[in-house]
């Protein structure tokens, strides 16, 4: 081979006129990310769910059902509607006008002066089980303030006048929850950090194939692939990269920099694993595009590959409870072992020891530039049945 | 032409089209079985977790056990020192650490009211969650027992423990399972978005050859709308079969509607889908830019569609944008009325919206059929 570096800077200098001509590409590249990105981060910037619906249907209307009623009013995650029938409450819940519904029964002061046990029942809607998951653990703490509040009025009524000690009589043991990584148990903001390489991924992998489909168009695959395919890819995956590159360390460095969302982690190591992401991102798409011959197949292709990867990555549902078949899919996937490190990194501070399992795999992906390469060079020593246009 | 050829001739393009074939049959097939791998186990169960037991009574043994006794949670390393803890905690990923402090056993016998610290990662919401529904049912199963052994060193009867309870009973999807939770909803959008690329696959490449001629330049736009709405409307109603009966059955996901009920909802949704496919076909230069902009709103809008996040915590402007896309009203009708049970008439503003962006899209792609015969009559 008689290569000359003058002849890859060439290659490199088609490849950016390229993008720069491709109105979609450049899009794809350029402002399209960070409008997504924009758009991702405002539909969860809230974080977290406050005033969510509930019904409440009081049957008892005595001083004991209203203070409980005020104490599951008073949880910022809900917000109590009045109903005086069941029919129209329920029918609400079936609309899901309300998330959930309270009923409190008749004779609930009567009944705790008896001890017979009154139970306060509530229907949650669990098919929004986020939704369902918060209203009830709202619930249990203001009903579990609401008795020990009692208990503790009447121990110190009755027996033991010193307030310590009638909270320990009504509540012998206190359970304490610290959240770890993320403290404010902002849970929007993490599903945020997720979906935001999720969307990334799937540009990535989009980019390579369209690019390879713009040069089918300019020239003809086939031909451009006829001599040096490899120094041609490389110079065409290499803008991309960078460009790419750029992207992720600007959601990054946008969400752990200027959001502050804790980032307790190596910077370095994030910075390095953005671009492990995107060259095995673009390798695949690279792929893709080498195999199915066509932009259209390919990007279908892609979409197969990519769409779905949220469900994968484990920030919704752990991945120490998927299937066997689920963790090979997930561990082809670059962006489930990049929201590894990030995760890691980010709430732990964790070492690049400790990563060392994702990072290892990612950099696995090299493989598949063995295989693009392959493709290519069977590509390129078919004859070119296109015809080339000038 | 006649109406048989045409229909010949649409269902010869459909089908010799590999990049069609691929998204909607081999697409379909492949998410029904995907898409719920991750989510097979349904609910997190046997959660991993390490135990600092400072205090080495039996009672803490006691509670050790309570906690092991829950579904939810697995104690997989016990440790005598919090610093050993964290050790297990991070470097084998574990889900969380609980402390059992010094002197539990004393505090409590003293009424001293000794405090149990669980730390954990909040991130995962499901399994922040899950310990906490775990250790709560455990702690207040120790608290029921002390309480007891208390008042009968005290020689009071049981009785005077009773307090008003609170019984949390989940609705539509009562074990909690994660499959019922994202399928009815993720597979109406898989519906919709490979209709979208299947129909706007299929116009974006005859406008492609339009040089070339074809079937679809010899008949009027509107017979072209209809015919492939048809066409795709049939092959849709056996996929979408599929979908609501045998996989969300497969799943164990509830269905209540009745299969006329479903079909109100469904006939506007995929009516739209479809207008809207061909739509994107006829403005979009490219046709697998189709693809592309399908694929790149599938986050977005499943996050605004109102199952995953609730509706009251999105910003509203993005909540009135995504309702100019079929799925969104599709998603929320058919939640309520297969999910909920609610009946026809609680959904008639939801088939209303449907129809008229059916309609919205329908005249849509008529006028950018139209405009495309026009520009080559006059070329």
């Amino acid at each position: 081979m008689k290569e000359t570096p003058h002849k890859f800077f060439s290659y490199l200098r088609e490849e950016c006129k390229l993008i720069y001509w491709d109105k979609w590409l450049l899009s794809l590249v350029s402002w399209l990310p960070v409008l997504l990105f924009y758009l991702l981060w405002s539909i969860i910037s809230d974080g977290v769910c406050r005033n969510l619906p509930v019904g409440i249907i009081d049957y008892d209307q005595s001083t004991l059902s209203r203070q409980f009623a005020r104490n599951y009013e008073a949880t910022p995650a809900i917000a109590l509607e009045s109903y005086t029938d069941e029919l129209s409450a329920f029918a609400d819940l079936r609309r899901s006008k309300i998330y959930g519904l309270v009923i409190i029964p008749k004779k609930l002061a009567e009944d705790t002066v008896k001890q017979l046990q009154p139970t306060i029942t509530a229907h949650v809607n669990y098919e929004y089980l986020l939704v369902g998951k918060q209203i009830n653990s709202a619930l249990q703490a203001a009903h579990a303030t609401t008795t020990v509040r009692l208990d503790v009025g009447r121990n110190l009524m009755s027996k033991q006048p010193v307030f310590q000690a009638a909270l320990a009589g009504a509540s012998p043991i206190g359970v304490q929850f610290n959240a770890l990584g993320n403290k404010n148990s902002d849970y929007g903001q993490f599903l945020v950090t997720a979906m935001i390489p999720a969307v990334w991924q799937i540009m990535v992998v989009m980019s390579a194939v369209l690019s390879f489909a713009a040069t089918n168009r300019n020239v003809g695959i086939k031909h451009w692939l006829q001599s040096r395919p490899k120094k041609k890819i490389m110079a065409k995956l290499l803008p991309l990269s960078f460009l790419f590159w750029l992207q992720g360390l600007l959601f990054f460095w946008t969400m752990f920099g200027v959001l502050d969302w804790p980032m307790h982690g190596s910077w370095l190591i994030m910075v390095v694993t953005l671009m492990l992401t995107v060259v095995a991102c673009l390798g695949a798409g690279s792929f893709f595009y080498l195999l199915a011959g066509d932009a259209t197949r390919a990007l279908s292709l892609s979409a197969a590959y990519t769409a779905p990867s949220f469900a994968f990555m484990g920030v919704t549902f752990p991945v120490s409870d998927m299937n066997m078949f689920a963790r090979i899919w997930r561990s082809l996937l670059p962006v489930s072992h990049y929201s590894e490190i990030q995760i890691a990194v980010a709430n732990y501070s964790a070492t690049l020891v400790q990563v060392k399992k994702p990072f290892v795999a990612l950099l696995l992906f090299v493989v598949v530039y063995v295989f693009l390469f392959a493709l290519a060079s069977v590509h390129g020593s078919t004859k070119s049945n296109k015809q080339v246009k000038a | 032409m006649s109406w048989a050829k045409l229909f010949q001739h649409e269902l010869h393009t459909i089908f010799t089209n590999p990049a069609v074939v691929l998204t909607v049959f081999v697409g379909i097939v492949f998410y029904s079985f995907l898409y719920p791998q991750p989510y097979a186990q349904q609910v997190p169960r046997n959660l991993a977790l390490v135990v600092a037991n400072l205090d080495n009574s039996q009672m803490s043994r006691e509670l050790e056990r309570m906690v092991e006794a829950t579904p939810q949670i697995k104690i997989v390393k016990r440790t005598t020192s919090i610093e050993q803890a964290k050790e297990h905690y991070l470097n084998e990923r574990l889900a969380g650490i609980l402390v059992i402090p010094e002197n539990f056993y004393r505090d409590i016998m003293l009424g001293k009211r000794p405090t149990l610290s669980y730390s954990g990662d909040a991130s995962y919401f499901l399994v922040y969650g899950t310990i906490f529904e775990g250790l709560s049912k455990a702690g207040g199963t120790l608290t029921a027992c002390v309480k007891i052994r208390k008042m009968m060193l005290a020689g009071k009867p049981k009785e005077e423990l009773v307090s008003v309870a609170l019984n949390v009973r989940p609705v539509f999807n009562s074990t909690g399972g994660y499959l019922s939770y994202v399928l009815p909803g993720v597979f109406v959008l898989i519906l919709h978005h490979t209709l979208i690329i299947g129909a706007g696959l299929v116009t974006g490449v005859q406008k492609e050859q339009e040089g070339e001629g074809g079937y679809w330049q010899e008949v009027s736009a509107a017979k072209i709308l209809l015919v492939r709405g048809v066409v795709f409307s049939l092959i849709y109603l056996l996929l979408s079969c599929y979908y609501f009966g045998f996989s969300l059955s497969c799943y164990e996901v509830p269905r209540l509607a009745s299969i006329p009920n479903l079909f109100m909802i469904w006939l506007p949704f995929v009516a739209g889908a479809i207008f809207f496919g061909i739509l994107l076909g006829r403005i979009l230069p490219r046709s697998e830019l189709v693809t592309l902009v399908v694929i790149l709103s599938s986050l977005p809008l499943i996050f605004t569609s109102g199952f995953i996040w609730p509706i009251e915590a999105l910003p509203v402007w993005f909540v009135a944008a995504v309702q100019w896309v079929p799925v969104s009203p599709a998603i929320h009708g058919f939640l309520l009325i297969n999910q909920f049970g609610a009946e026809l008439s609680d959904v008639l503003s939801v088939i209303i919206h449907q129809w008229l962006l059916a309609l919205f899209f329908g005249l849509g792609a008529w006028v950018f059929l139209q405009r495309g015969r026009e520009s080559r009559n006059t070329r």
